[in-house]
Order: structure tokens, then sequence, then C-alpha cells
């Protein structure tokens, strides 16, 4: 390892080159903080030439790297296992060019996702994927993760807005995928780095689609007196054909979080769940659908709806919704962030089965979610230090990933599987199923020394795989 | 390249057990296969000597299940996109995909990622497949919901893979609400620049351009529908049968057909070195795509090869005669990126029988 580390002092300096156990003590985990392992070093390269050196001068000392962006993840993935090197992007952060008129923009992995929108905005334009982590996450991790947000339900997820890639594959080559025109040649070899977890290769430079700023947004505020008509409101806004930008759903137990914290809203404490609408575009369309949505709101049960006046009203509505993981850090030193999506129309029974289960462990367990696409977030807030506390909290978040695959779900809708689900992917996929996703791996990084340990389970592979529940059941041709 | 004329045999498997049971002998036997569903973009492939048979895959029929609550669609591969559409648009939904003829099945069009004028990307419209790997796995991925990372994006490598990875045999699909309101817009005399500018209208769904005439279908909120048209007073209202000519014209008799794919600024100039080597040039501007047809081969390969360096994006040749391809690939220039290719296809189809030779790099 000791003369690996000198190489890599040598490729990016010594500064760049992290190797003391108190500067490797932040690369532990990532923001999944209950999975932790020290790597062997950390380097800081930046531009792609340094890159690729390191993946070389790994790759001949035998060693196992990984990508690292921010470091927010949610499961586990930029996490070094087996003493593994660190690639941490965030010095490749400049923005290479934008091209207002093509509507696109060509950046650097370590770019953090709000700079890019906040650097077009005199344009006109935005990059659209908007995690809740936007303030902080990159761009290199949002691709890895394929990264959504509550805008996701009108402007989808981080693929739908990645163009070209440059990439250095794992064993030092370094390809272009795709083309700024979004049309592939050949295969969607961008479609299928998207979403690979940082175990494909490390992408080092990404052409992403600008998106024109809506001319107008509006933003309602509904009250519920419980998250099944809440629910129920979604349901029917969605078959109206209505695509609001979001649809997003805060429960009883996050409104009383969010309300005794310094994020306070002014939302009633005794509400049930409230629903947060926004809808954006054209503004002769978006007057007509503020007005549709009230009705829809009223006939599912809302108790009230409030349409923001002025920005400042429509930044404390979303301060329920956006306050919720800081109201929610304030209850105890951890917080886990679960994630899993079941068909929208599922949402109330499981929902009430989510809360039954953290009930039953004695948790502090309570939901802010993306209704409109199924996308769950139950958030636990625990302190890891109370060893009892944490096995319940893990029992906990089986049971939840159990449920939504009963529910016809999956078990991961923006955060991805990492470490932290990588055991429980047979309970969603078959041998098969995880064979084809094995060949697309060993395509790319044949000797698995690219972020070696996630995504897959240990074991090969679990005989519980319930096609059913996603409904592969066996179908009788016609 | 043209159809080949005397398939050896024809398989027809009804089930998707069937087409694993055929690729698993197949794979052994080390029998070549070309897939087909409805035939109407088989000429999109590098030359090969013809196959030991056919996988026919029209007899895996049915809607398996259209959950109108969700939008969602599960379908085998090889129904007709028609019946689909139909069956979508009985419930209230549209299906985003452009049938390339009226023979198209769904497994076909996704494999090939077949486009017109409304739907740019295939893609969109898929959230999980049921794949039959070459040694006769059944793999699925994705799923019925309509946001998932659970795993890699396998489908993506299926969607524009023209069966050179595995054969689709279902898919889930995501359905789109009908438009409150849709209008059909046509005006003759116009210039690719205001065609451009008027297809990034917030309501443009489809924009053709062919031969100065421009083609535009406006849909979404009636009030927004009708404030774009509005903006466009000298356009003349048409019937979808305007929108039926320009899928006509993208199938028309060619004797050289290319696409050429264009950043927007560019797709001006890149339209000129087709139309100087006398095409004539369909072109979609809101998915920056120059469908070119030439009545003549000479010129027409290096044209669209000046046409895409120009454009800044990929060509494909997607009909000539087998003498005129000796040394390209009917895919484009794509050097950099084909050892992926050939290691997938390594990994994929490892005994070499789904559709070989005809993909990248004669892989
Ligand atoms: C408070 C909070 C809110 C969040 N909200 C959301 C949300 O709304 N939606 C959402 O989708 N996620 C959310 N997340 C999760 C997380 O922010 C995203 O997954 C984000 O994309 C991670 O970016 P990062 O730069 O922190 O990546 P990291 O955590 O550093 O890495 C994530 C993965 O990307 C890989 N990676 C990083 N850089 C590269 C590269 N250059 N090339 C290849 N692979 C690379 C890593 O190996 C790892 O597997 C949230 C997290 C927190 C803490």
């Amino acid at each position: 390892m000791s003369e690996l580390i000198a190489k890599l002092r040598d490729i990016v300096g010594p500064a760049a080159c992290l190797s003391r156990p108190e500067e490797l003590l932040v690369y532990e985990a990532d923001g999944l903080t209950v999975h932790s392992a020290r790597p062997g070093a950390v380097v800081l390269p930046s531009h792609r030439d340094q890159v690729v050196a390191i993946v070389r001068a790994c790759r001949e000392a035998g060693v196992p790297f990984v990508p690292r962006g921010a470091g927010t993840g949610l499961s586990g993935g930029a996490v070094a296992l087996e003493d593994g090197i660190v690639i941490e992007c965030s010095r490749m952060q400049r923005i290479l060019e934008v091209s207002p008129e093509d509507r696109l923009a060509v950046v650097q992995p370590g770019v953090i996702n709000a700079e890019l929108s906040k650097a077009v905005k005199h344009h006109g334009l935005f990059y659209a994927p908007d995690p809740s982590s936007q303030a902080a996450c990159t761009i290199g991790g949002n691709v890895a993760e394929n990264s959504g947000g509550p805008h996701t339900l009108k402007y989808g997820t981080t693929t739908d807005h990645v163009l070209a890639l440059e990439l250095v594959l794992p064993d030092g080559e370094c390809v272009r995928l795709g083309s700024p025109t979004g049309v592939p040649a050949g295969l969607d070899l961008v479609g299928a780095v998207v979403g690979g977890e940082g175990t494909l290769g490390i992408v080092t430079e990404i052409t992403v689609r600008l998106t024109p700023i809506p001319p107008r947004v509006e933003t309602l505020l509904a009250i519920f007196p419980d998250v099944v008509s809440a629910c129920r409101a979604v349901g029917s806004v969605i078959q109206s054909g209505l695509v609001p930008a979001a649809l997003e759903i805060v429960d009883r137990r996050t409104i009383e979080a969010v309300e005794a914290s310094v994020y306070a809203a002014g939302l009633p404490t005794d509400a049930g769940a409230v629903l947060i609408v926004e809808l954006d575009g054209a503004p002769e369309a978006v007057a007509g659908q503020v007005e549709r949505v009230r009705e829809h709101a009223r006939s599912a049960g809302a108790s009230g709806v409030e349409v923001a006046r002025d920005e400042a009203e429509r930044v404390r509505f979303w301060r329920a919704r956006k306050g919720a993981f800081g109201a929610m850090g304030r209850l105890a030193p951890d917080l886990y962030v679960h994630d899993a999506v079941v068909p929208r129309s599922k949402l109330p029974e499981v929902l009430a089965t989510v809360c039954e289960i953290g009930d039953r462990h004695r948790l502090n367990l309570c939901n802010v979610f993306h209704a409109g696409d199924g996308n769950l977030h139950p958030n636990i807030c625990f302190d890891r230090r109370d060893a009892d506390e944490l096995a319940r909290v893990m029992t906990a978040g089986e049971e939840i990933l159990r449920a939504c695959i009963e529910a016809g779900g999956v078990i991961s809708g923006e955060h991805g599987i990492g470490t932290e689900k990588r055991e429980f992917m047979g309970l969603v996929y078959s041998d098969d199923d995880l064979e084809a996703m094995l060949r697309l791996r060993a395509a790319f990084d044949p000797e698995r020394v690219c972020n070696p340990g996630k995504v897959f389970p240990s074991t090969r592979f679990c005989a519980e795989s319930n096609p059913k529940a996603r409904g592969y059941d066996r179908v009788p041709f016609e | 390249m043209s159809e080949p004329s005397a398939p050896t045999s024809a398989l027809r498997p009804g089930s998707a057990e069937q087409v694993s049971e055929i690729l698993r002998e197949s794979s052994g036997l080390r029998r070549t296969l070309w897939i087909r569903g409805g035939g109407t973009r088989l000429g999109i492939a590098n030359p090969a000597p013809p196959p030991d048979a056919w996988l026919d895959l029209r007899d895996l029929r049915g809607v398996f299940e259209l959950d109108a609550e969700e939008g969602v669609a599960h379908v085998a591969a090889g129904t007709s996109l028609n019946l689909v559409a139909a069956e979508a648009h009985a419930a209230g939904f549209e299906l985003p995909l452009d049938p390339p003829g009226p023979t198209s099945t769904l497994g076909g069009c996704l494999a090939a990622a077949a486009v017109g004028p409304r739907f740019p990307r295939p893609r969109d419209a898929v959230l999980g497949l049921g794949v039959a790997l070459a040694t006769g796995e059944i793999s699925h991925c994705g799923g019925r919901v309509v946001k998932n990372v659970t795993g890699y994006d396998v489908a993506k490598l299926h969607v524009g893979g023209f069966g050179s990875l595995g054969v689709i045999v279902s898919a889930w699909l995501r359905l789109r609400p009908l438009p409150e309101r849709v209008l059909v817009l046509a005006r003759k005399d116009e210039t690719l620049e205001r065609v451009l500018a008027v297809s990034r209208l917030s309501t443009a769904r489809a924009a053709a351009f062919e031969d100065g005439a421009l083609v535009l279908e406006l849909a979404g909120d009636a009030a927004a529908v009708e404030a774009d048209r509005e903006r466009l007073p000298d356009l003349e209202e048409w019937g979808d049968g305007a929108l039926e000519a320009v899928r006509s014209a993208q199938e028309a008799p060619a004797r050289v057909r290319t696409r050429v794919a264009s950043l927007p600024t560019r797709i001006v100039d890149a339209s000129v070195p087709l139309r100087d080597a006398g095409a004539r040039i369909l072109c979609y501007p809101g998915s920056g795509l120059l469908l070119a047809c030439f009545d003549r081969e000479e010129g027409a390969l290096e044209a669209t090869r000046q046409s895409a360096r120009i454009g800044g994006g990929p060509f494909r040749v997607e009909q000539a005669p087998d003498d005129l391809l000796e040394n390209v690939d009917v895919f484009g220039d794509l050097s950099e990126q084909l050892p992926l290719h050939r290691a997938l296809k390594d990994r994929f189809d490892p005994a070499r029988i789904l559709n070989p030779g005809r993909f990248v790099g004669g892989l």
C-alpha cells in the first residue's frame, strides 16, 4: 500500500493525497452512517489525465478504487471496502461549456448540482434534476445514482438529462459515450452507465441538457385530515391528465417535528397530512390548472387549500417539505432516510404498514414522500451508539422493504443499492435477472476493481426472489 | 441492407418460455438467428451472411395488463403497436411511441429504437423489460413502477440494441394521459430557421419540415395550445392526415436512406451537404434529426458523413445496396466505443447467434 500511496502522491501532488487516519475519518462513510469502512487512501485528482494515471496505478498494485463526489449518497456507494482507494472528484469542478442555444452544458463531475442551475440562470435555463441535497451533491454522484428530486414527476430523473459522458474505464482507457445531440451511435451506453453506482468506471465529463425556466410557477399547499385522503387527491390529479411539476406529501409526524423546529412553516399541527403541489408552464395554462387542483383537493377531503401569493410564501410552503430532514435531525444524532417505490394506488396501505412497523419497533419514524411517483421516504431518527435501537432500526428497515415489494414495488427509487441494500436484491430480482446485470458489469469491469462490494448480493443469489411482486408473474400468452 | 429473400426456416415461438428454449438450443448448436417482429426496420443492418433460421416473434401477442389507475401497461413483444395504442386510447391514454409502420410490433419498435415525428426517444416509454438472453435465461429489468434505481438500468442496452444482446419478450410501458387538446397546423414556404423556433413552443409535440413545408402538432393543456396557436396566425389548421403524410414521407422508397443527428443550432448547416448531394430531406427539428432520401448512390454516404460532422451527432445508414456498404458501418463511425460493444456482445451472446454480423462493427 505504501508504494501505491507514493505513486499516487507523484500523480496528484502530496496535498491532494490523504492517508493519515485522521484525514481518512470523514471518508469512512457517506450519508448512510450505519455502514462504514476506512479507505487505504484518498486522492483528489484535478483533471482526467490524473484519473487515468490513478486508475492505472491502482490496477498495477491490485488495489480496488471507488469514485466519490460529495459523499451525500445514502446507500454506502462511495465507501471503499477492503482498504481501497477513494478517488474524490470534487476538485474537478469546472463548468466547461454552456451552449444556451443548444440548451446544453458540459461539466466536470465535481460540479455541485445547484451551482449549475445558478450559472445558467441568466440564460433563462436550469438543470432540472433537483435532489434535496442539491446544494452539496455533485453531478458526478447524481449520474452514478440516477438521482431524482421533487420535480422528477414532470422533468424526469438524471438519466433523462444526460446526453454524453466521458468515462475512464476500470482498465484506464478513456472513452466518450453518447453524443451532445442525445442520439447515441450504436448502443445507448450512456443510458447504461447512468445509475451504475460508480461500478462501471469514473465519469470525468458530463454533457447535460438544460431546460427553459418555466415562465410561471404556482405552489399550492393543501391540508388533509389524514394521509389517505391526501393520497386520494394525488391519484385524482394525475388521473385527470394534469402533470404537476411536484406532488409531495408530508405526514402528521413530520409536521409535528417541523413545527417544533426552527423550520416551522406555520402548519396546523392537528393536520393529518399536507400536500404540496407545484404547477408550472405557460401562464395561460397554469391559472386554470391551479383551480382544477384546488377542486381535486377539496373533493378528496382537504380542509384548506392555499396558493402561495409570493416567493416568500412559496418558500414557506416548501419549508414544510425541505425542512423535514433538518427537523428530524434535531431529534437524534442519526437519521436513516429510507427509499422505496410502490404503485401510487398502494401508497395509503403501504404507509399504514410502514407506520405500524415503526411503532412496533418503538422508533421515531415519519414520512415525507414524492407521492406523484409513489416514491416513499420513511425517515427514522435514532442513535447508532444505542446497539438495541440500531438493531431495531435495521429490522424495521428490512420489514419496510419487504412491505414495499409485497405491494408490487421496488427497493430504491433514487438512492441506489450500494452496500445498504445489496443483500435485498434477491427479493426483487431472480438469479437470471441479476445474471444480466452481472454481464453488463463484466463488460465494463471484468476484474471487479471499480467499486467492488456494491449493488450485487454477496452470496450467489438469494432463493427468495418474488417475481410476482414486480408484476412479472407468469402470464399466458394469447 | 435489403431484407434477405429466402430465409432457411422460421421459428415462431408462442411464449417467452418457448423463446428461451429456442435460444438455449441455438446457443448450444451455434444456430444463428435473425430476429424479426413486424419487419419494418429489418433493413437497418450491416450486410451479413443469411442466418440458419428466423426467429419470428409475432406470435408473442397480448396486452397482459393495462392499469388505468397507474397509467402503465404490460405487453408481449410481438403485439402490434397499433393494437397497443388503440387499447391505451380506449382507456384514456396515449402510447408514447411512433409506429414505424402498420405492421410494427412493440418489440421491433423498441429494439430498433424507431422514431417518428412525435416521440424522439422510445426508451422514455419503457419502465421494464422481459428479455430472453442468448443463453436461454429469461431476465427482467426495471419493473412496473415509474421511478426505479434498483440495480443497473439494463433495459437501456436492449432499447436500440437491435436484438444483438437479447430478445425482448415483453415490456412494461409508461402511458401518457391523452392530451386535452391536439391541433395540427401546416404551412408551405417556411424556412428551417423559423421551423426551429416554432418547434420549441411549449406545446409543440411534433414538428416536421420537408421541402419548405412545415407540419406542426400542438398538444397538451387546451389553454396553452390555444395560446401557442395564437402565436402562429399564418399557419393553417389541418387534420391528422398531415402527420400521416409525414410518416409516409419517412418511409418513402429511396435508393439510399440515411439519418443524421444534429445539434439544433447546426441543423441548417448540416442539411447543406445532403441537399447538395441531391437528397430529399425530412427534418424533425425538435429531435435534431435529418432523414435523407437519395435516388442516386453517388455521394450519398460522403454527404451523410459530412452532414454528421457539421451537426455534431452520429449518422446511420438506414438503407443502401450492399455493394455501397463495403467500407462503411451502417451504424456510423464509433471506433472509440467499439471495444465496449464487443465486450457486451461477448458477455451477452458468446456463441454469436443473435443477428450475427448485422450490428455495430459487424457484431
Ligand atoms: C439530506 C439529503 C437529501 C437527499 N435528497 C436526495 C433526493 O432528493 N434525491 C436523490 O436522488 N438523492 C438524494 N440524496 C442522496 C444523494 O445526495 C444523491 O445520491 C447524490 O447524487 C450523491 O451525490 P454525491 O456527489 O454526494 O455522491 P457520493 O455520495 O460521493 O457518491 C455516490 C455514488 O456515486 C459514485 N460516484 C461519485 N462520483 C462519481 C464519478 N465521477 N464517476 C462515477 N461514479 C461516481 C460513487 O462511487 C457512489 O457510488 C440525499 C442525500 C442527503 C444527505
